[in-house]
């Protein structure tokens, strides 16, 4: 199995790295030893059926969950040496929705990315004018709905100020954690071709977890494709996207194609 | 700005600005009126030699000085009562924004989590306790009561706080089912003590109405420095209260120590309620409207909304307790009362006219 850095990226270390790391809730065992690694500017995909444990392994990246054991190392630093404030500036997720109780104003959301960034008694919080939140909303494309109450946005759209409020941590690795998978096709393929974008241009690491084969396919550089608590493949996506690995993982007849120009696979059910 | 959803904001610091010397003026006419109505002239002189540092023997002594008796009525009467009633009103105000953003419920007040039933049992114990046994003459109402009610919202606080606690975490939802089913029993055993209290209910009645007669110099500057204490480490976790209310998994992935922070914010928001109760009885509205009206003005950032809550809660009571003593001529109305009395309908007012355009 590979699990060497993908080709052409032999020169790049590795941003975050985990050994033998196991993920759960108490006695309950959901992600047995797994091993991975991310790199920056590398889009890395996670697809597996439902159940298989993707959200636990975001949350236990996160450090929303401690881990059961194993351990996980960012730039070299054990991440549990980390305290919380300092883990998010440097990882940001963007998760499936957030059920928001107070009508705060977009701007306020996205400047709460930088809470992280800030210190002080009374400096906790978020600075509304900073040139940071400026450019995480410019760079999402919503500063037009900057004053609008977050309550009242359609579920693209706040999506889309979930993303933003992440880009405002500046982190280094990017967790999307099924963030486009309420969403209608357009508004999902924005919000990725957006965290394609930060991949390729600002090193950004990214690891996503994904719900629809075909959008993986589309904007992952690299799968881990998660069974029954272990990666059981990983790999540049053309390697293995392969119907076999995928009926395997679905237990489901699975047909990938190669549409004409598109440069990438695409998946279909073969019923 | 962009379509209907827009909410248009009052500045943060223009709105305190008017809080504040809505409060000043407020203070000044309370002072003013009641059994003895003084002219707002003497009221101001005596304020103006409070400030100015003259001792009040020398203004006595001078020719134009203010008449010592209204300088009593000011200084030994009202003021302390004014006072009492602008710190209960200002600790109710915060307390009730910081639990309605703990609790991510716009429907919490301070008394969600049972503080109230525990000071009401405490001050109920208390009033009946001298028909059990003897105690010492100055060991009298006034003396033991409010100590009695502090130490009963602790004691329901502990027992709430318990009860929600699994694995060294809180959750809202777990804290009010908590709170609920505490302050429930509570108020059985607040009912079997009324039924036994003879000639002693209407005492046990009327503290838990609420109310500021027995206001003492003494009370107020014990509650000072431990509401300011209070407020202030609110104060400084008002940024965090408004990260939390984007869900526990959120905050802590932007870094909020979300389950250490509730509980200390928690534990400090009890405390300040349960001083104010314990000196006020139980008050209502104050807490739930008070934060409301604000989050409606100003938006729900509770770093500003902490300083406004405090201040117009501090305002709300004033007014209130002001009515509460004036209002029915000699009787005094319990201003727990009033405050619902009024409140009630002027929330309604508002709420109609944000909510159902």
């Amino acid at each position: 199995m590979k699990t060497d850095k993908p080709d052409g990226h032999e020169n790049w270390d590795v941003l975050f790295e985990a050994a033998d790391l196991s993920c759960g809730y108490g006695d309950q065992v959901v992600l047995d030893r797994l091993n991975f690694k991310l790199w920056p500017g590398f889009f890395c995909g996670v697809l597996g059926p439902n159940g298989c444990g993707k959200s636990t392994l975001i949350n236990t990246i996160c450090r929303v969950n401690e881990p059961l054991s194993g351990n996980m190392r960012f730039s070299g630093e054990e991440l549990s040496s980390l305290s919380r404030q300092r883990l998010a500036t440097k990882i940001a997720v963007v998760p499936q929705e957030t059920h928001i109780a107070f009508p705060f104003k977009v701007r306020e959301v996205v400047a709460m990315g930088r809470n992280p960034h800030n210190s002080g008694i009374f400096g906790a919080g978020f600075d509304l004018e900073n040139e940071k939140v400026d450019r995480a909303l410019s760079a999402t494309g919503i500063i037009h709905l900057s004053d609008r109450e977050i309550t009242h946005l359609s579920g693209g759209e706040r999506q889309l100020v979930l993303l933003a409020r992440a880009l405002a941590q500046e982190p280094q690795l990017l967790l999307l954690d099924e963030s486009t998978s309420n969403l209608d096709i357009s508004h999902a393929v924005k919000i990725l071709q957006l965290v394609s974008a930060r991949v390729a241009q600002d090193k950004l690491a990214t690891l996503a977890v994904f719900h629809d084969l075909n959008l993986a396919c589309l904007f992952a550089d690299y799968l881990f494709l998660v069974k029954e608590g272990t990666i059981r493949y990983q790999g540049e996506t053309r390697e293995v996207i392969t119907e076999e690995i995928l009926s395997d993982l679905y237990e489901l007849p699975l047909q990938v194609y190669s549409p004409p120009g598109l440069g990438r696979l695409q998946v279909s059910v073969r019923v | 700005m962009s379509g209907v959803n827009s909410q248009r904001r009052i500045p943060a610091l223009f709105y305190c600005l008017l809080l504040l010397l809505l409060l000043l003026l407020m203070i000044i006419g309370a002072a003013a009126v009641g059994a003895a109505r003084l002219p707002l002239s003497s009221v101001w002189q005596v304020f103006a030699d409070l400030f100015s540092g003259v001792s009040g023997s020398v203004a006595m002594g001078s020719v134009d000085g203010v008449g010592s008796a209204a300088r009593m009525i000011v200084l030994d009467v009202r003021l302390p009562r004014i006072m009492s009633a602008l710190l209960v009103g200002s600790a109710l105000g915060v307390a009730g924004a910081v639990f309605q953003g703990l609790l991510l419920n716009s429907l919490a007040d301070p008394f969600t989590i049972g503080v109230s039933a525990g000071a009401a049992f405490g001050a109920t114990i208390a009033i009946l306790l001298p028909t059990y046994l003897v105690l010492p003459a100055f060991l009298s109402d006034a003396a033991i009561v409010p100590g009695f009610a502090f130490v009963g919202a602790l004691f329901s606080l502990s027992l709430v706080y318990y009860i929600a606690r699994n694995r060294g975490r809180v959750m809202p939802e777990s804290m009010i089912l908590a709170g609920v089913i505490v302050a429930s029993f509570l108020s059985a055993l607040i009912s079997f003590c009324q039924s036994i209290a003879g000639e002693k209910l209407a005492a046990v009645v009327f503290w838990i109405m609420g109310g500021f007669s027995g206001a003492m110099w003494s009370q107020v500057l014990l509650l000072l420095p431990y509401c300011l204490v209070c407020m202030l480490i609110l104060q400084a976790h008002a940024g965090d209260l408004n990260i939390m209310a984007m869900g526990d998994t959120t905050a802590l992935q932007l870094g909020v120590e979300v389950y250490k922070i509730r509980r200390r914010l928690l534990m400090v928001a009890a405390l300040m309620t349960a001083a104010a109760v314990s000196v006020s009885g139980v008050i209502g509205f104050v807490g739930l409207v008070v934060p409301h009206i604000n989050r409606i003005l100003l938006g729900p950032d509770h770093r500003r909304l902490l300083p406004a809550s405090a201040l117009l809660g501090g305002l709300v009571l004033v007014a209130a307790d002001t009515l509460a003593r004036t209002a029915a001529g000699a009787t005094e109305i319990p201003v727990g009362v009033v405050t619902a009395l009024l409140g009630a309908p002027f929330f309604c007012i508002i709420f109609k006219k944000k909510f159902h355009q």
